[in-house]
C-alpha cells in the first residue's frame, strides 16, 4: 500500500521536460564518472582529455541508457496502459539504481578499484541464464552490475504488479527487461558482425564495432543506440502520440534529403579509390539512415514554437544525434537550422545538406577535400581509413602497406604510430622501434608501444627509461609505475620494484595489481610459497585478476600438479580471452600429457593472439620436432630468433637439428 | 603560463564590468545572496586538497592552476545557491528567509540566466586545468542539483541530505587534490582525510536546516527540526554539532587537538540553543578550528594520513 502511494506521488510531481532530461542526464553522467573513477584500469571515459574520453562519457553511454529507458517505457505503456509521461516520471526515479553499481563495485573490491568488463557478442546470448547463477561469474558481470540488475527487474515487476495486479504480466515484463538490457549490452558487436554472420568473411570483422568511416569507436557505439532510441520513441509515439509522428514525417520538401544523399554518394565516389570497405559494414548504413533523421527532426524544429515541449525533444535529439555524427555534421545541422529559420531563400539549405552529408565521410577534412584539387587529401584519408581497418582485423601486412605509402606523403604522428606499430606486429621490432623513436610528440599510446617493444627485445632498463620519461612530464604515472615495476619484478630488480610500488601506490593504483607483481616477482625468485601468498591476495583484492591466476597456475604446473594447473589457466581464460600467454601455458600442459593436437591449436591461437612473442614460437618449435615435423620445427625457432635474435635456446635447438 | 587559463579569467573579468554597469548595486546584492560564508567553508577542503597533494606528491602547487581551482569551485557553489533558491521560492517565503530571488533585485528569468552561467564559467576555469577536473566539478554539480531540484531533490531526505552536503566538501577536497593526482584520484585519496571531512560534517551540518524550519514543515522537506520538532531538535543539533568537533582528534588520532576542540565545540553548542539563532556565530568558531588544523598541518602533515583503524 505504502509503495503504491509512493508510486502516485512520484507521478503526480511536477518538473518541465528540460529539467526531467536533465535529471536523466545527471544520473547517468554520475554513474559514468562513478564507474571509470573507480575502475582499476583505465579504459573509460576518466582516462585524459580525448575526442574518445568525451564521446564515451558524454554520448555514447548516455544513448546507451537512454534508450534502455525508451525501451523499457514502452514495455510499461504496453503493460501497464498508463499515461506515458506518469511512466517516464516513475521510470526516472527508477534510473536512479545505476548509481549503485559501481558503488557496490568499489566496495566489494575493498576500494581498490574494479575491471569491468562488457559483452561480446550474439554469441553470449546462449549464457543468458548463467546471469541468475550466483556460483559463477555470470557473463563476466561485476557483482555492482548484478545487484543494478536484480534491482532493476525487482523495481520492474513490483511497478506492474502493482499497476496491473496481474502476476504473469510483471513476471514477463522482468524478462522482457532483462532481455532490454542485455540485448543492449550485445547489440552493437551483434550488429559489426553481422557480415561475417552471413558468411561475408572477406575481411573477417572481428573489432569492426571500432572500424568504418567514423573516426572513433565510441560514435559508432553511439550511432547504434541513436538508432535505437529513434525506434523505441518512435513506438512509443506510435502508442502514445500518433500526431507526433504524422507531423515530423509529413515531409514534402526534396531540398533536404536528396543534396544530404549527393552528399554523402559524391563523398563515397571519392574515397572509393583508397578505401573499398564503406558498404561491407552495417554501421554505414546506420550513419547514413542516422543523418537523414537528424536532418529531419533539424526539419520539424525550425517550424515548430519555441516554447513547446515538442521543439525541446526535437533540438536535444538532433543536438545528439549530430554530435555521434562528428562535430562538422553538429555545426553543418546548425547552420541548416539557422538557414531554415532566418533566411528567405529556401533554396539555400541545400548547401549544408550537401556538405552534412560529404562530411560523413571526410569528417574534419571536410572542408579540405570537398573540391579535389589536391589528390592528397584525398588520398591521405582513404588510406588512414584503409589501413586502420586492416590494422584492425590484424592484416597487419595490407595495413603496413597502406601506413608506407601514406608516411611517404604525410609524416604525422598519428602514421608513424601506426606504421611503427604494424612493424611491431609483423615482428619487425627494430623497424617498429625506429619508427616510432621519430615521433615528435610521443603521447601514451607511442609510449605503451615503444616499451612493450623494447621489453620484447630483452632491452628492459631502455623500456624503463622510456616509461620513466613519461612519468617526468606527467603522462599517466599510475599505469607507468606499474608497468615499471612489473618489469622490475619479473628482472627480479628488488629495490626498483620496491619503489615502483611503493610510488604507483600513491596514484591509487589497485592493491590487486601490487599482489600481483608481488606474486611474480617471488616467483621469478623460486619462492613459490610467498608467490602463491601474494597472488591469493591479488585474488581476494580481484577475483578476476588473471595474472593472479596464471601465476597460480605456473606453481602447479611446477609442482606437477597439471590438472590443477590446467583449471587455473582454463579459469582465467574465462576472465581474458585474449591472453596470449594463458594459451601457450595451457598448450604447454598439453604438450606434457602428450595431446598433441590440442597443444597445436593452442600455440597458434597463442601466436593469432600475439605474433610478437618468443614461447609459443618455442613450444611450437619443441612440439613439431616431437612430432618430427623437423622443416616446421625449425621455421619455428627461427622465428623465435626474428623477435629476439638473442634467444640462446632457440639458436641451440636450431645447431641440433641441423646436425 | 598557457594562454587558455587566461580565457575564463578575462571573461569573468569582463562579464562582471558589464554588469556592473548595467545593473546598478549588482556586485553588493549578489555578494549579501550568495552566502559568503558557506561559499568560504566549501573553498577550505579544496585547499587542504591541494595542501594534501602538495605534501603527498612532493610536487610544487601550480598557483595559477589553484587559483583556477578555486575560482571553479566558487562558481560552482554559487551555481548550487541559484539552483536552491529557484526551487525554494516557496520555503524561503514561509521561512521569510531572505535570498536573491524573493528580495526582487532579479527576476526568475533573469536569476535563472544568471545560474547558467556561473555553471559555464566554472566548467570552464576547472576545463582549462584539465578533463578531469571538469568531471569531478561537473559531479558536484550534479550532486547539488539533484540535492535541491525535482524531481529527486534529495534535500528532502533526512539525513541523506546531510550526507551528501558532507559528500560535497569531500568533492572539492578531491579536486584540490587531483591538481596532483588526477588519474585516479578517487582511488588514491588518503581515507583518512576522507573520513575527517565527511563524519564532522555530516554530524555538524544539520544547523543550516534551522533557518528554514516553518518553510521545511510546510513544503514536505524532512529535517531535524521537522523531524524533532523545533525544541528538541535543537538540541539534537547541538549535541551533534559537539559531536562533530569531538570527532576530528578522534578520526586523526591526535589527541592534543582536544585542547582545542572541546572549547570550540562547547561554544559551538552554546550558540546553537542561544535564541535568536546567527548561523554567523557558529561558522566563525568553525573558521577557528580549520585555522587550528591548518596550522597543525603545516607542522606535521603526517598526522592526517596513516591508518584509520
Amino acid at each position: 500500500m505504502r509503495l503504491r502511494t509512493l508510486i502516485k506521488r512520484i507521478e503526480e510531481e511536477e518538473f518541465s521536460f528540460p529539467i526531467g532530461f536533465l535529471s536523466l542526464f545527471s544520473i547517468i553522467l554520475c554513474r559514468n564518472i562513478f564507474e571509470s573513477a573507480f575502475e582499476g584500469s583505465q579504459i573509460l571515459g576518466f582516462s585524459p582529455i580525448s575526442s574518445r574520453s568525451f564521446y564515451m562519457m558524454f554520448i555514447h553511454f548516455p544513448l546507451f541508457y537512454i534508450s534502455i529507458f525508451l525501451w523499457v517505457l514502452l514495455v510499461f505503456i504496453l503493460l501497464t496502459k498508463e499515461n506515458w509521461i506518469k511512466i517516464s516520471k516513475a521510470l526516472l526515479i527508477g534510473m536512479g539504481v545505476i548509481i549503485i553499481a559501481p558503488i557496490i563495485d568499489i566496495i566489494v573490491s575493498k576500494g581498490s578499484g574494479y575491471e569491468l568488463t562488457y559483452l561480446k557478442g550474439f554469441g553470449e546470448f546462449t549464457e543468458i541464464h548463467k546471469f541468475f547463477d550466483f556460483t559463477r561469474d555470470l557473463l563476466q558481470a561485476s557483482w555492482g552490475q548484478r545487484v543494478e540488475i536484480l534491482l532493476v527487474l525487482t523495481g520492474g515487476f513490483l511497478y506492474v504488479l502493482i499497476k496491473t495486479k496481474n502476476f504473469f504480466k510483471s513476471f514477463f515484463a522482468s524478462i522482457i527487461i532483462y532481455l532490454i538490457i542485455f540485448l543492449h549490452g550485445v547489440l552493437p558487436n551483434t550488429i559489426a558482425r553481422i557480415p561475417s554472420y552471413l558468411g561475408f568473411n572477406k575481411l573477417h570483422f572481428r573489432t569492426i564495432i571500432t572500424d568504418g568511416i567514423l573516426p572513433i569507436d565510441s560514435q559508432n557505439y553511439a550511432v547504434i543506440f541513436s538508432v535505437s532510441i529513434i525506434l523505441a520513441g518512435f513506438l512509443i509515439c506510435w502508442k502514445s502520440r500518433k500526431e507526433l509522428i504524422r507531423k515530423i514525417f509529413n515531409f514534402k520538401s526534396p531540398l533536404i534529403i536528396i543534396p544530404l544523399c549527393f552528399g554523402i554518394l559524391y563523398g563515397i565516389f571519392l574515397i572509393f579509390p583508397y578505401y573499398q570497405f564503406i558498404f561491407y559494414s552495417p554501421i554505414s548504413y546506420l550513419i547514413f539512415l542516422l543523418a537523414i533523421l537528424s536532418f529531419i527532426f533539424a526539419n520539424r524544429a525550425t517550424i515548430t514554437s519555441g516554447n513547446s515541449s515538442e521543439f525541446k525533444i526535437l533540438i536535444t535529439v538532433s543536438i545528439f544525434f549530430s554530435i555521434a555524427l562528428g562535430p562538422v555534421f553538429l555545426f553543418l545541422i546548425a547552420v541548416f537550422f539557422l538557414f531554415k529559420k532566418f533566411l528567405t531563400t529556401r533554396w539555400l539549405v541545400v548547401v549544408p545538406c550537401f556538405l552534412a552529408g560529404f562530411s560523413l565521410i571526410y569528417q574534419g577534412d571536410t572542408f579540405k577535400t570537398i573540391i579535389p584539387i589536391n589528390k592528397t587529401s584525398l588520398e591521405i584519408k582513404g588510406r588512414k581509413l584503409a589501413g586502420w581497418s586492416y590494422f584492425l582485423n590484424a592484416d597487419y601486412k595490407k595495413a603496413l602497406n597502406q601506413y608506407l605509402k601514406l608516411y611517404a606523403i604525410n609524416k604525422e604522428d598519428e602514421i608513424q604510430l601506426r606504421l611503427g606499430q604494424s612493424y611491431l606486429n609483423l615482428g619487425y621490432i627494430d623497424k617498429g622501434i625506429e619508427t616510432l623513436e621519430k615521433i615528435r610528440e610521443p603521447g601514451y599510446e607511442t609510449i605503451l608501444s615503444l616499451g612493450q617493444a623494447y621489453t620484447q627485445k630483452g632491452e628492459h632498463k631502455r623500456a624503463i627509461k622510456i616509461y620513466k620519461k613519461a612519468i617526468e612530464e606527467n603522462l599517466e604515472p599510475a599505469e607507468f609505475y606499474i608497468k615499471i615495476a612489473r618489469i622490475a619484478a619479473r628482472k627480479g630488480l628488488e629495490e626498483e620494484m620496491a619503489l615502483a610500488i611503493e610510488k604507483s601506490l600513491l596514484y591509487g593504483n589497485p592493491a590487486y595489481k601490487i599482489y600481483q607483481i608481488k606474486g611474480d616477482y617471488y616467483l621469478g625468485k623460486g619462492d613459490k610459497k610467498r608467490a602463491l601468498g601474494m597472488y591469493n591476495k591479488a585474488l581476494n583484492y580481484n577475483s578476476r585478476c588473471t595474472s593472479a591466476l596464471a601465476g597460480i597456475g605456473i606453481i602447479y604446473y611446477s609442482q606437477g600438479n597439471l590438472p590443477r594447473a590446467r583449471e587455473q589457466f582454463l579459469k582465467a581464460l574465462r576472465f581474458e580471452p585474449g591472453n596470449e600467454a594463458i594459451y601457450n601455458n595451457l598448450g604447454a600442459i598439453y604438450l606434457i600429457t602428450k595431446s598433441y593436437e590440442k597443444a597445436e591449436q593452442l600455440f597458434k591461437k597463442s601466436i593469432k593472439k600475439n605474433p610478437n612473442q618468443t614461447e609459443a614460437y618455442y613450444n611450437l618449435g619443441l612440439l613439431y620436432e616431437k612430432m618430427g615435423r623437423i622443416e616446421e620445427a625449425l621455421e619455428m625457432f627461427n622465428n623465435v630468433l626474428k623477435v629476439n635474435p638473442s634467444y640462446a635456446p632457440a639458436r641451440r635447438k636450431i645447431e641440433e637439428l641441423k646436425e | 603560463m598557457n594562454f587558455y587559463s587566461l580565457i575564463p579569467i578575462i571573461i569573468t573579468i569582463i562579464s562582471f564590468v558589464v554588469m556592473k554597469k548595467k545593473c546598478q548595486g549588482f556586485i553588493k546584492n549578489w555578494i549579501s545572496g550568495s552566502r559568503p560564508l558557506i561559499s568560504i567553508h566549501y573553498l577550505f577542503p579544496t585547499i587542504f586538497g591541494i595542501l594534501l597533494g602538495n605534501y603527498i606528491f612532493q610536487k610544487p602547487v601550480n598557483y595559477l592552476d589553484g587559483f583556477l581551482l578555486i575560482c571553479s569551485v566558487f562558481f560552482s557553489f554559487q551555481t548550487s545557491v541559484i539552483v536552491n533558491d529557484i526551487n525554494d521560492i516557496k520555503t524561503d517565503k514561509i521561512a521569510l528567509k531572505k535570498s536573491l530571488l524573493n528580495s526582487n533585485y532579479f527576476g526568475l528569468k533573469v536569476y535563472q540566466n544568471l545560474g547558467g552561467y556561473f555553471f559555464i564559467l566554472s566548467l570552464l576555469f576547472a576545463l582549462v586545468i584539465e578533463y578531469r577536473i571538469l568531471l569531478i566539478v561537473l559531479l558536484g554539480h550534479i550532486l547539488h542539483f539533484t540535492y535541491s531540484s525535482k524531481p529527486f531533490r534529495l534535500k528532502r531526505f533526512f539525513p541523506v541530505s546531510i550526507l551528501m552536503l558532507a559528500l560535497g566538501a569531500l568533492l572539492s577536497a578531491i579536486s584540490g587534490y587531483a591538481l596532483f593526482e588526477s588519474s585516479k584520484p578517487f582511488l588514491s585519496f588518503p581515507i583518512k582525510p576522507a573520513l575527517f571531512i565527511v563524519i564532522p560534517l555530516f554530524l555538524a551540518l544539520n544547523f543550516r536546516d534551522l533557518a528554514d524550519y516553518r518553510g521545511d514543515e510546510k513544503t514536505d522537506v524532512t529535517t531535524l527540526f521537522t523531524l524533532f520538532g523545533l525544541g528538541k531538535g535543537r538540541l539534537i543539533n547541538a549535541f551533534l554539532v559537539l559531536l562533530g568537533y569531538l570527532s576530528v582528534p578522534l578520526i586523526l588520532k591526535f589527541p592534543p587537538l582536544f585542547f582545542a576542540v572541546v572549547p570550540l565545540g562547547i561554544l559551538s553548542f552554546y550558540f546553537c540553543l542561544k535564541k535568536p539563532f546567527k548561523e554567523k556565530y557558529i561558522f566563525y568558531i568553525y573558521f577557528i578550528l580549520i585555522a587550528i588544523l591548518l596550522i597543525i598541518f603545516k607542522l606535521n602533515p603526517e598526522i592526517y594520513l596513516g591508518p584509520v583503524f
